[in-house]
Protein backbone atom coordinates (compact mmCIF):
# COMPACT_ATOMS: atom_id res chain seq x y z
CA UNK A 1 0.00 0.00 0.00
CA UNK A 2 2.90 2.32 0.73
CA UNK A 3 3.92 2.23 -2.91
CA UNK A 4 0.47 3.36 -4.04
CA UNK A 5 0.86 6.71 -2.34
CA UNK A 6 -1.56 9.35 -3.44
CA UNK A 7 -1.80 11.23 -5.73
CA UNK A 8 -1.66 8.68 -8.52
CA UNK A 9 -0.49 9.83 -11.91
CA UNK A 10 -2.28 9.54 -15.24
CA UNK A 11 -1.11 6.09 -16.15
CA UNK A 12 -2.35 2.54 -16.49
CA UNK A 13 -1.22 0.56 -13.47
CA UNK A 14 -1.87 -3.17 -13.30
CA UNK A 15 -1.72 -5.12 -10.05
CA UNK A 16 -1.68 -8.89 -10.23
CA UNK A 17 -2.24 -10.65 -6.95
CA UNK A 18 -4.13 -13.49 -5.35
CA UNK A 19 -7.76 -12.43 -4.80
CA UNK A 20 -7.10 -9.57 -7.22
CA UNK A 21 -5.64 -7.42 -4.42
CA UNK A 22 -9.17 -6.64 -3.29
CA UNK A 23 -8.23 -5.33 0.15
CA UNK A 24 -5.69 -2.98 -1.35
CA UNK A 25 -8.11 -1.80 -4.04
CA UNK A 26 -10.88 -1.14 -1.51
CA UNK A 27 -8.45 0.79 0.68
CA UNK A 28 -7.38 2.79 -2.35
CA UNK A 29 -11.02 3.46 -3.29
CA UNK A 30 -11.72 4.74 0.21
CA UNK A 31 -8.70 7.02 0.22
CA UNK A 32 -9.49 8.39 -3.22
CA UNK A 33 -13.12 8.98 -2.21
CA UNK A 34 -11.90 11.21 0.60
CA UNK A 35 -10.44 13.64 -1.88
CA UNK A 36 -12.73 13.49 -4.89
CA UNK A 37 -14.89 11.50 -7.23
CA UNK A 38 -13.79 8.20 -8.66
CA UNK A 39 -15.15 5.43 -10.82
CA UNK A 40 -15.01 1.78 -9.93
CA UNK A 41 -15.61 -1.01 -12.40
CA UNK A 42 -16.04 -4.28 -10.57
CA UNK A 43 -15.36 -7.27 -12.80
CA UNK A 44 -15.50 -9.96 -10.14
CA UNK A 45 -18.36 -8.88 -7.87
CA UNK A 46 -15.79 -8.11 -5.21
CA UNK A 47 -16.58 -4.54 -4.23
CA UNK A 48 -17.65 -4.73 -0.59
CA UNK A 49 -18.74 -1.35 0.67
CA UNK A 50 -18.40 -2.21 4.37
CA UNK A 51 -14.58 -2.15 4.52
CA UNK A 52 -14.62 0.97 2.34
CA UNK A 53 -16.99 2.68 4.78
CA UNK A 54 -14.84 1.65 7.74
CA UNK A 55 -11.72 3.06 6.10
CA UNK A 56 -13.43 6.33 5.22
CA UNK A 57 -14.73 6.63 8.75
CA UNK A 58 -11.19 6.31 10.10
CA UNK A 59 -10.17 9.43 8.20
CA UNK A 60 -13.33 11.52 8.04
CA UNK A 61 -16.75 11.94 9.63
CA UNK A 62 -18.20 12.75 6.19
CA UNK A 63 -19.03 9.15 5.43
CA UNK A 64 -22.10 9.63 3.27
CA UNK A 65 -20.52 12.39 1.20
CA UNK A 66 -17.40 10.31 0.58
CA UNK A 67 -19.38 7.20 -0.36
CA UNK A 68 -21.48 9.29 -2.74
CA UNK A 69 -18.31 10.21 -4.62
CA UNK A 70 -17.82 6.58 -5.68
CA UNK A 71 -19.48 5.66 -8.97
CA UNK A 72 -19.70 1.89 -9.05
CA UNK A 73 -20.50 -0.37 -11.99
CA UNK A 74 -20.41 -4.15 -11.97
CA UNK A 75 -19.76 -6.35 -14.98
CA UNK A 76 -21.00 -9.92 -14.76
CA UNK A 77 -19.71 -11.09 -18.14
CA UNK A 78 -16.62 -10.23 -20.16
CA UNK A 79 -18.91 -8.78 -22.84
CA UNK A 80 -20.35 -6.38 -20.27
CA UNK A 81 -16.86 -5.46 -19.05
CA UNK A 82 -15.72 -4.74 -22.60
CA UNK A 83 -18.85 -2.72 -23.37
CA UNK A 84 -18.57 -0.68 -20.19
CA UNK A 85 -14.96 0.22 -20.89
CA UNK A 86 -15.75 1.06 -24.50
CA UNK A 87 -18.59 3.37 -23.53
CA UNK A 88 -16.82 5.01 -20.59
CA UNK A 89 -15.94 8.63 -21.34
CA UNK A 90 -12.42 9.82 -20.55
CA UNK A 91 -12.87 12.08 -17.55
CA UNK A 92 -10.43 13.47 -15.00
CA UNK A 93 -11.65 11.04 -12.35
CA UNK A 94 -9.53 8.06 -11.28
CA UNK A 95 -10.77 4.68 -12.41
CA UNK A 96 -10.28 1.51 -10.41
CA UNK A 97 -11.00 -1.74 -12.20
CA UNK A 98 -11.25 -4.54 -9.67
CA UNK A 99 -10.64 -8.12 -10.78
CA UNK A 100 -10.96 -7.27 -14.46
CA UNK A 101 -10.05 -10.73 -15.71
CA UNK A 102 -12.51 -12.68 -13.55
CA UNK A 103 -15.09 -12.85 -16.30
CA UNK A 104 -12.45 -13.37 -18.99
CA UNK A 105 -11.41 -16.56 -17.20
CA UNK A 106 -14.95 -17.91 -17.61
CA UNK A 107 -14.61 -21.31 -19.27
CA UNK A 108 -17.92 -20.92 -21.04
CA UNK A 109 -16.29 -18.20 -23.14
CA UNK A 110 -13.92 -19.44 -25.80
CA UNK A 111 -10.28 -18.53 -25.13
CA UNK A 112 -9.94 -16.80 -28.49
CA UNK A 113 -13.05 -14.79 -27.74
CA UNK A 114 -11.66 -13.79 -24.33
CA UNK A 115 -8.40 -12.75 -26.01
CA UNK A 116 -10.27 -10.74 -28.63
CA UNK A 117 -12.38 -8.97 -26.01
CA UNK A 118 -9.38 -8.22 -23.81
CA UNK A 119 -7.46 -6.89 -26.80
CA UNK A 120 -10.41 -4.57 -27.36
CA UNK A 121 -10.41 -3.44 -23.73
CA UNK A 122 -6.75 -2.48 -23.56
CA UNK A 123 -6.90 0.54 -25.92
CA UNK A 124 -9.86 1.83 -23.91
CA UNK A 125 -7.96 1.45 -20.65
CA UNK A 126 -5.06 3.32 -22.22
CA UNK A 127 -7.43 5.99 -23.55
CA UNK A 128 -8.95 6.44 -20.09
CA UNK A 129 -5.51 6.59 -18.49
CA UNK A 130 -4.71 9.67 -20.60
CA UNK A 131 -7.26 11.66 -18.61
CA UNK A 132 -6.94 10.13 -15.15
CA UNK A 133 -5.11 7.43 -13.23
CA UNK A 134 -6.36 3.93 -14.04
CA UNK A 135 -5.56 1.11 -11.65
CA UNK A 136 -6.51 -2.39 -12.74
CA UNK A 137 -6.32 -5.41 -10.49
CA UNK A 138 -6.35 -8.99 -11.68
CA UNK A 139 -5.76 -12.39 -10.24
CA UNK A 140 -4.00 -15.35 -11.82
CA UNK A 141 -6.34 -17.93 -13.34
CA UNK A 142 -7.38 -21.03 -11.43
CA UNK A 143 -5.23 -24.13 -12.14
CA UNK A 144 -8.04 -25.65 -14.24
CA UNK A 145 -7.82 -22.76 -16.69
CA UNK A 146 -4.06 -22.28 -16.58
CA UNK A 147 -3.94 -21.70 -20.35
CA UNK A 148 -5.64 -18.34 -19.70
CA UNK A 149 -2.62 -17.03 -17.80
CA UNK A 150 -1.62 -15.31 -21.04
CA UNK A 151 -4.55 -12.91 -20.55
CA UNK A 152 -2.90 -11.56 -17.42
CA UNK A 153 0.40 -11.37 -19.30
CA UNK A 154 -1.26 -9.40 -22.08
CA UNK A 155 -2.77 -7.00 -19.58
CA UNK A 156 0.52 -6.51 -17.76
CA UNK A 157 2.30 -5.96 -21.06
CA UNK A 158 -0.02 -3.09 -21.95
CA UNK A 159 0.40 -1.27 -18.64
CA UNK A 160 2.63 1.68 -17.90
CA UNK A 161 3.43 0.02 -14.60
CA UNK A 162 2.80 -3.56 -13.55
CA UNK A 163 3.03 -4.93 -10.05
CA UNK A 164 2.85 -8.53 -9.02
CA UNK A 165 1.95 -8.98 -5.37
CA UNK A 166 2.35 -12.23 -3.52
CA UNK A 167 0.74 -13.34 -0.31
CA UNK A 168 3.17 -13.35 2.58
CA UNK A 169 3.65 -16.72 4.25
CA UNK A 170 1.77 -16.97 7.52
CA UNK A 171 4.38 -16.68 10.28
CA UNK A 172 4.52 -19.72 12.47
CA UNK A 173 4.31 -18.98 16.17
CA UNK A 174 7.49 -20.14 17.87
CA UNK A 175 7.10 -22.88 20.43
CA UNK A 176 9.42 -24.33 23.03
CA UNK A 177 9.64 -27.49 20.95
CA UNK A 178 11.00 -25.83 17.81
CA UNK A 179 14.23 -27.60 16.90
CA UNK A 180 15.88 -24.29 15.95
CA UNK A 181 14.82 -22.45 19.10
CA UNK B 1 -26.01 -12.43 -10.50
CA UNK B 2 -25.29 -13.30 -6.87
CA UNK B 3 -24.98 -11.07 -3.88
CA UNK B 4 -23.22 -7.75 -4.13
CA UNK B 5 -22.71 -7.44 -0.38
CA UNK B 6 -22.19 -9.94 2.40
CA UNK B 7 -25.41 -10.67 4.28
CA UNK B 8 -25.92 -8.99 7.62
CA UNK B 9 -25.36 -12.33 9.36
CA UNK B 10 -22.02 -12.80 7.60
CA UNK B 11 -21.05 -9.26 8.51
CA UNK B 12 -22.07 -9.86 12.12
CA UNK B 13 -19.96 -13.02 12.27
CA UNK B 14 -16.99 -11.14 10.82
CA UNK B 15 -17.35 -8.34 13.35
CA UNK B 16 -17.61 -10.86 16.16
CA UNK B 17 -14.54 -12.66 14.83
CA UNK B 18 -12.66 -9.35 14.75
CA UNK B 19 -13.04 -9.20 18.53
CA UNK B 20 -11.81 -12.75 19.09
CA UNK B 21 -8.44 -11.64 20.45
CA UNK B 22 -10.10 -9.08 22.71
CA UNK B 23 -12.42 -11.78 24.01
CA UNK B 24 -9.55 -14.15 24.57
CA UNK B 25 -7.79 -11.62 26.76
CA UNK B 26 -10.81 -11.15 29.01
CA UNK B 27 -11.52 -13.04 32.19
CA UNK B 28 -13.97 -15.90 31.90
CA UNK B 29 -16.81 -13.97 33.54
CA UNK B 30 -16.23 -11.05 31.20
CA UNK B 31 -16.11 -13.38 28.22
CA UNK B 32 -19.57 -14.62 29.14
CA UNK B 33 -20.82 -11.05 29.47
CA UNK B 34 -19.36 -10.20 26.06
CA UNK B 35 -21.00 -13.28 24.56
CA UNK B 36 -24.30 -12.09 26.06
CA UNK B 37 -23.84 -8.71 24.40
CA UNK B 38 -23.27 -10.26 20.99
CA UNK B 39 -26.20 -12.60 21.56
CA UNK B 40 -28.40 -9.60 22.28
CA UNK B 41 -27.24 -7.90 19.08
CA UNK B 42 -27.98 -11.06 17.14
CA UNK B 43 -31.65 -10.73 18.10
CA UNK B 44 -31.89 -7.61 15.96
CA UNK B 45 -30.13 -8.77 12.82
CA UNK B 46 -33.25 -8.47 10.71
CA UNK B 47 -33.67 -4.85 11.79
CA UNK B 48 -29.98 -4.26 11.12
CA UNK B 49 -30.38 -5.70 7.63
CA UNK B 50 -33.35 -3.44 7.00
CA UNK B 51 -31.39 -0.42 8.26
CA UNK B 52 -28.71 -1.11 5.59
CA UNK B 53 -26.25 1.09 7.43
CA UNK B 54 -22.84 1.52 5.83
CA UNK B 55 -21.24 0.74 9.17
CA UNK B 56 -23.17 -2.26 10.50
CA UNK B 57 -21.16 -2.37 13.72
CA UNK B 58 -22.88 0.84 14.78
CA UNK B 59 -26.23 -0.89 14.37
CA UNK B 60 -24.96 -3.89 16.32
CA UNK B 61 -23.77 -1.64 19.14
CA UNK B 62 -27.13 0.12 19.20
CA UNK B 63 -28.85 -3.26 19.31
CA UNK B 64 -26.75 -4.18 22.35
CA UNK B 65 -27.64 -0.87 23.95
CA UNK B 66 -31.30 -1.46 23.17
CA UNK B 67 -31.29 -4.79 24.96
CA UNK B 68 -29.43 -3.25 27.89
CA UNK B 69 -31.99 -0.49 28.14
CA UNK B 70 -34.85 -2.98 28.00
CA UNK B 71 -33.20 -4.81 30.86
CA UNK B 72 -32.83 -1.57 32.84
CA UNK B 73 -36.50 -0.70 32.23
CA UNK B 74 -37.57 -4.16 33.30
CA UNK B 75 -35.50 -4.00 36.49
CA UNK B 76 -36.78 -0.50 37.21
CA UNK B 77 -40.37 -1.75 37.01
CA UNK B 78 -39.60 -4.63 39.34
CA UNK B 79 -37.92 -2.28 41.80
CA UNK B 80 -40.94 0.03 41.74
CA UNK B 81 -43.22 -2.92 42.40
CA UNK B 82 -41.09 -4.03 45.33
CA UNK B 83 -41.21 -0.51 46.74
CA UNK B 84 -44.96 -0.43 46.19
CA UNK B 85 -44.66 2.56 43.92
CA UNK B 86 -46.65 2.84 40.71
CA UNK B 87 -44.44 2.70 37.67
CA UNK B 88 -45.08 4.64 34.49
Amino acid sequence: MDALTLPLYNQLLVLTAPHAAVKLMLELAARLALTGELRVLDGGNRFNVYPVARTIRRYSPELTAALARIRLARAFTCYQAAAMLAEMPAEPRPLLVIDLLATFYDESVNLNESRRLLAGCIPHLQRLSQAAPVVVSAKPPAPVSAERAMLAETLRGAASGAWQLEALPVPKAPTLWDPGA
Amino acid sequence: MGRTLPSITQEFMQEQEAFARFRRALRRADQLALDDLFASARQHLSAAAYAAHALPMETFLLSMLLEQHKEVMHLRCELDELRGEPHG
